[in-house]
């Protein structure tokens, strides 16, 4: 079983956002509005958050492009009470959103704070709307229960189910997310970690790479490679 | 009146607030009842339209609701827990408070536990809990506890209820039906025979024993519920005795605030009187020591050691933007305590009912300041979170501490604020029990 | 997998603690209150109280 992990270059990340706006139409996040966004009620499963570091004038600006970490260890999935969230066998940290009851123990066990709740009702206007995503896997989920970003599940079912029609052998290569697929400077990288011919697998291995909060134990399966 | 068979004084002082409701305390049951509805329709607008309603965001996923929560199963401490810790030391003086205080665990675990459902998002999936309930969850040792301990303390509270319901049944001959059928049924056919009596008192003190830890492990469990996750300064080991201290702290306070109105209210003048103001305000002082112990232990910890994550937090508490609401709790948690408690004219119904105004909205600050500054600075902290009530959560809010009222008077109202057989038998065995203000009390007799 | 992991993490075998202790306590304190009461079964010369 490939153990699924991404790879985000910082070097050649351009904050330009794509991957939250591919996120956002893959994923059929609502829309928040400006003010309950200022509010802190946006949901964005992929945020590109910005980080000023030091103070004027020896400051620094940067910018992390910032996933669900897909834990190995997850603490989300240690405190949910119902195993509303759970780490399949593929190593993803997904959400049952028909048992999910809404407690968000896990939004605040998580220590990236990565998982968004539902406030209100999803909504989009109608031009949005029209473009969502058909896919049943991600309708919009209803108010008051958790989600965050999955890698994309969706895709990997349906890469899985192309690969059986075509009566091929499925591969790491076939699974991409939107957020990697879109990457307009090529900074993401997806694959397999536990084969090591694979390029996530060796960048991972990269003297430049580095994990958030690594030190908590957590065994997050996205890498960073810091600007050099 | 006048049919009743002839009733001793004790008697006529339990059976009058159930007999006759001034117009007073309706107009007092009214106003608690409109902060209810008030409470009760914000929760309606917040199940229609969703938690937005609230101030809560990310990161700060838990406000006041969870405050709350900790506080109210906090006070429900006090009641059995002081209590059974009377009973297993023999305190002669705890006989005429002990129903006041174990009705208030109680009511105060049910507002705890509602709580928990107001601040649920998919309240209609509660009982997702039971049928795919995981145990390495921390929610799961609180449904556990919690359970196991209110079905107890609602059993602890009933025991010596007992020979009273028998009493009310037997004696009041003119009771409304539904009294006379509901005292019938809840005496079980008790008799009084000695060896009931015999069987009774040796199970209550069982359970007194019993509830001890109970009650402890409740409030771990509560506090683990914040310690297991990585939350920079609740994940902390200080959290389960820090927590059971606030709970007792808080619990004697709100024992005070209820004991003083319901002895005016209910005129026990003559069976709480100087005694239990001087001996449980003393407690109410220790418990204050132990609190400060705590607090001081956890912050300079904390402080000391500097690690930036928890830093970050406590900074906030102590000298950032939370440094208000920290030290006012201080003050109201310690300073006040303090300056009237430890002179022995501040350890009156007036000094006490002060004092406990104090501790209980101190201790509330206190639930606060555990629950949200640690949320506003999680460890990956790009920004500063925010939280900020709103109406809805401040009605919900009242309306709880409005509804335990009502119960809470509602059920002296229907049940005998005190044990009478077992103020009877401090009386028979020389306890004097029986104290005026006026009057020094005397020393209990060797048992 | 371990056992004691299986027991912790699997879906519902903590709803089951919940329900088992609570029923049990249940029935303990039912069967305590019968005890009770049939001390009026006893035999006693008098009744000593009330």
């Amino acid at each position: 079983m490939p153990r699924w992990g991404m790879v985000i270059d910082l070097d050649k990340c351009s904050a330009c956002q794509a991957c939250t706006v591919a996120c956002r139409m893959e994923n059929n996040t609502p829309v928040a509005g400006p003010a309950q966004a200022a509010q802190g009620r946006a949901i964005l499963w992929n945020e590109v958050i910005p980080s000023v570091e030091g103070e004027y004038p020896n400051v620094k600006m940067r910018f992390i492009p910032r996933p669900c970490m897909q834990c190995d260890d997850p603490p989300c999935v240690k405190v949910c009470p119902v195993q509303a969230t759970y780490k399949n066998e593929d190593g993803i940290v997904l959400i049952d959103y028909d048992r999910c009851i809404g407690c968000r123990f896990c939004t605040v066990a998580c220590p990236y704070t990565v998982r968004y709740f539902n406030w209100f009702e999803p909504q989009w206007s109608p031009e949005l709307r029209a473009h969502l995503n058909p896919d049943p896997e991600v309708a919009p989920r209803p108010k008051g229960i958790v989600e965050k970003c999955t890698f994309c599940i969706q895709r990997l079912h349906k890469a899985k189910q192309a690969a059986q029609d075509a009566g091929r052998v499925f591969q790491a290569s076939d699974y991409v997310p939107a957020c990697v697929e879109t990457c307009t400077e090529r900074a993401r990288y997806f694959g397999d970690l536990d084969d090591p011919t694979s390029l996530v697998a060796q960048l991972a291995k990269s003297p430049r790479a580095v994990r958030l909060l690594e030190e908590l134990g957590t065994q997050p399966k996205v890498f960073y490679l810091r600007e050099g | 009146m006048s049919d009743q068979p002839e009733l001793s004084d004790l008697e006529r002082t339990v059976f009058s607030p159930l007999q006759k409701t001034s117009l007073g305390f309706w107009m007092v049951l009214a106003a608690l009842g409109a902060l209810v509805l008030w409470g009760a329709l914000a929760y309606a607008i917040q199940l229609r339209d969703g938690l937005g309603v609230t101030g809560l965001d990310r990161p700060v996923y838990w406000g006041i609701y969870l405050t709350n929560f900790v506080f109210f199963t906090g006070i429900s401490m006090a009641g059995t827990l002081i209590s059974a810790i009377l009973r297993v030391t023999q305190a002669g003086w705890r006989r005429s408070i002990t129903r006041i205080a174990e009705a208030i665990t109680a009511f105060a675990l049910m507002l705890g536990a509602l709580q928990i459902l107001i601040d649920m998002g998919r309240v209609d999936r509660l009982l997702n809990v039971l049928v795919f309930g995981r145990f390495q969850s921390p929610m799961l040792w609180d449904f556990t506890c919690i359970g196991a301990y209110f079905l107890s303390s609602v059993f602890y509270l009933y025991l010596p209820l007992i020979p009273d319901m028998a009493r009310l049944r037997d004696k009041w001959t003119g009771a409304p039906r539904w009294r006379r059928w509901l005292y019938r049924v809840l005496a079980l056919g008790w008799r009084g025979t000695a060896e009931q009596f015999r069987r009774l008192e040796k199970l209550i003190a069982i359970m007194a024993i019993v509830l001890i830890p109970t009650a402890a492990l409740v409030h771990t469990v509560v506090s683990w519920l914040f310690g297991m996750t990585l939350e920079p300064m609740w994940h902390s080991t200080i959290f389960g005795p820090y927590f059971i201290v606030g709970a007792i702290f808080s619990g004697i306070a709100l024992l005070f605030i209820f004991m003083t109105l319901l002895r005016r209210a209910w005129h026990l003048e003559n069976y709480i009187g100087d005694k239990q103001y001087n001996y449980l305000g003393l407690l109410l002082l220790a418990m204050s020591a132990f609190w400060i112990y705590f607090t001081l232990a956890e912050n300079l910890t904390t402080f000391y050691g500097a690690v930036a994550d928890e830093m970050n937090v406590d900074a906030a508490k102590l000298l950032g933007s939370f440094s208000p609401l920290f030290w006012g709790m201080i003050v109201l948690n310690a300073v006040v305590p303090f300056a009237i408690l430890v002179w022995r004219r501040g350890r009156t119904p007036l000094g006490t009912f002060v004092v406990s105004v104090s501790v209980v909205i101190g201790m509330w600050l206190e639930r606060f300041l555990i629950v949200i500054p640690s949320l506003t600075r999680p460890r990956l902290a790009f920004d500063v979170g925010i939280y900020q009530p709103t109406m809805t959560e401040v009605a919900i809010t009242v309306g709880s501490f409005a509804l335990l009222a009502l119960l809470y008077l509602a059920f002296f109202k229907i049940f005998p604020i005190m044990a009478m057989w077992e103020v009877e038998e401090a009386v028979g065995s020389g306890q004097r029990i029986v104290i005026s203000d006026r009057e020094p009390a005397l020393q209990p007799s060797v048992h | 997998m371990s056992l004691g992991y299986w027991l912790i993490n699997t879906a519902g075998i903590g709803g089951l603690v919940v329900v088992v202790v609570f029923l049990v306590l249940v029935v303990v304190y039912a069967r305590l209150l019968r005890w009770i009461l049939d001390g009026g079964k006893v035999e006693e010369p008098t009744d000593a109280r009330q």
